[in-house]
């Protein structure tokens, strides 16, 4: 009688890979595979409510649904091997290889090499294009949620945590402003990958006009913005909430963090959120970015 | 047979083809008589041993907080390797039926004997594990997981059934 895989190996430690503001990603070994787990934690200066609505329901029902929801859109994922509602974890397959972040980074300081940066922008259009069109908002597409599997170079998302489900183009413009906003950030040396993102979006989505056009708006809104009299002259009419999420813009701008914070605020600021926030949320989110 | 490690527990898988006594199992099994207790799996649904191991590991789980959803732990195997919430359907599908010739046996924590056993239930041939991709039924696997082109085209069948085997709950 054989045993397959060896005993020692299974029960592995868990290994404390990275700690987020929301969730603990460990490594470990599943069923003989070496896999991710990831644990959502509460956070005890929310509103219990608040707490288990965010802790709970986020990560153990959307989270995975939204995952293999993407997969069968034929995007790639890493396999879910478990989801305990129990302990509030994930367990993933661990997904081999670099961030497009690593990748790109890499690119900006060893000299371009065209052909990879096209190649990998061309899987990144196609994937949001093909979640689009299915009805999928990643929620927080940033270069640090794309990782290239090794050997086969396919683009594999990761993080679903803040995904939802959305026909609106809104929230698709939304998902593509935030990765502008990420690219333009960390990879600015990288020249027009957003042009060919958005060339290979056209490409795979049908519905790329109506997102485009509310990208194009966000982004003039954006720009306003940026000019200094954005506080006294709104270059929009808009309302309280809008006022609110474009300071926000620009706090966030100026601390140089847009790639972490960005995509949470810019959720909280418009209206799919279903409930109001009130500003010690967004005093706690203030904390959050000082203190990790 | 093989026997696979699953969280300080193991799990014993032995593959059958061209088995004749089906029948006689599941009405041994219906009526609870079977000694020892084991699960019986529609090996047609399984293109890889790592389905079956997710599966387990859940059960395993829920075993552990006594939370199991069927009746018994062999039953809690084969109900969570459908996938599905569906208890009857999932054990008719992915359990076995009188005219099942392809068969999987699983038992947890067994001890070689009644591993022997078990082998003497079940008149067929005992074939090896890796068998498992070339006799397995793609296209009764896609229509019972719905696992739709595109996601054929990213994933292998066994990934995808992986997935629905853990997002089950939280669909």
């Amino acid at each position: 009688m054989e045993i397959d895989p060896k005993p020692d190996s299974e029960n592995a430690a868990l290994v404390l890979v990275k700690q987020g503001a929301e969730a603990r990603v460990f490594e470990s070994v599943f069923a003989g595979k070496r896999s991710i787990v990831k644990e959502r934690f509460s956070k005890k200066y929310r509103h219990p409510t608040l707490d288990s609505k965010l802790t709970l329901k986020r990560l153990n029902a959307k989270e995975a649904r939204c995952m293999t929801k993407a997969r069968r859109l034929g995007v790639l994922t890493p396999v879910l091997y478990a989801v305990d509602p129990v302990i509030h974890t994930l367990t993933f397959e661990y997904v081999e290889g670099p961030s497009v972040k690593d990748v790109f980074l890499g690119i900006g300081s060893t000299g371009v090499f065209q052909e990879r940066l096209t190649d990998i922008a061309t899987q990144i259009g196609d994937a949001i294009g093909k979640l689009h069109d299915g009805g999928l908002v990643h929620g927080d597409l940033t270069t640090s949620n794309m990782l290239i599997r090794n050997g086969t170079n396919k683009l594999v998302l990761i993080d679903f945590g803040l995904s939802f489900t959305s026909t609106l183009p809104e929230d698709k413009a939304v998902d593509l402003y935030v990765l502008e906003r990420a690219l333009i950030s960390m990879h600015s040396s990288c020249g027009d990958v957003m042009d060919l993102i958005l060339a290979a979006y056209k490409k795979s989505s049908k519905q790329w006009s109506s997102t485009l056009n509310k990208l194009a708006q966000g982004t003039a809104c954006d720009k306003g913005a940026a000019s200094e009299q954005w506080l006294d002259e709104p270059p929009f009419e808009k309302s309280v909430k809008d006022f609110d999420l474009m300071q926000w813009k620009k706090v966030v701008n100026d601390l140089g963090r847009v790639e972490k914070l960005k995509p949470e605020i810019v959720k909280r600021g418009s209206s799919w959120f279903s409930f109001n926030l009130a500003p010690l949320e967004y005093m706690c989110l203030g904390l959050e970015l000082f203190t990790s | 047979m093989k026997v696979f490690e699953i969280n300080g527990n193991t799990l014993s898988l032995a593959l059958f083809a061209d088995v004749t006594n089906s029948k006689e199992l599941l009405d041994s099994m219906q009526a609870g008589t079977l000694d020892p207790e084991v699960a019986f799996l529609n090996a047609s649904l399984i293109p890889d041993v790592f389905p079956v191991l997710a599966a387990a590991h859940k059960t395993l789980i829920s075993k552990s907080r006594e939370s199991l959803t069927t009746r018994t732990l062999h039953s809690e195997l084969v109900y969570n390797y459908s996938g599905s919430k569906h208890i009857t359907e999932s054990l008719k599908r992915c359990g076995i039926s009188e005219s099942s010739s392809y068969v999987l046996a699983a038992r947890f924590n067994a001890s070689p004997d009644e591993m022997k056993a078990v082998e003497k239930l079940i008149n067929g041939k005992e074939i090896d594990l890796d068998e498992f991709e070339g006799r397995a039924d793609q296209a009764q696997i896609q229509k019972h997981y719905k696992i739709s082109g595109p996601e054929l085209g990213i994933s292998t069948l066994a990934d995808a059934i992986t997935c629905r085997i853990a997002a089950r709950d939280a669909l």
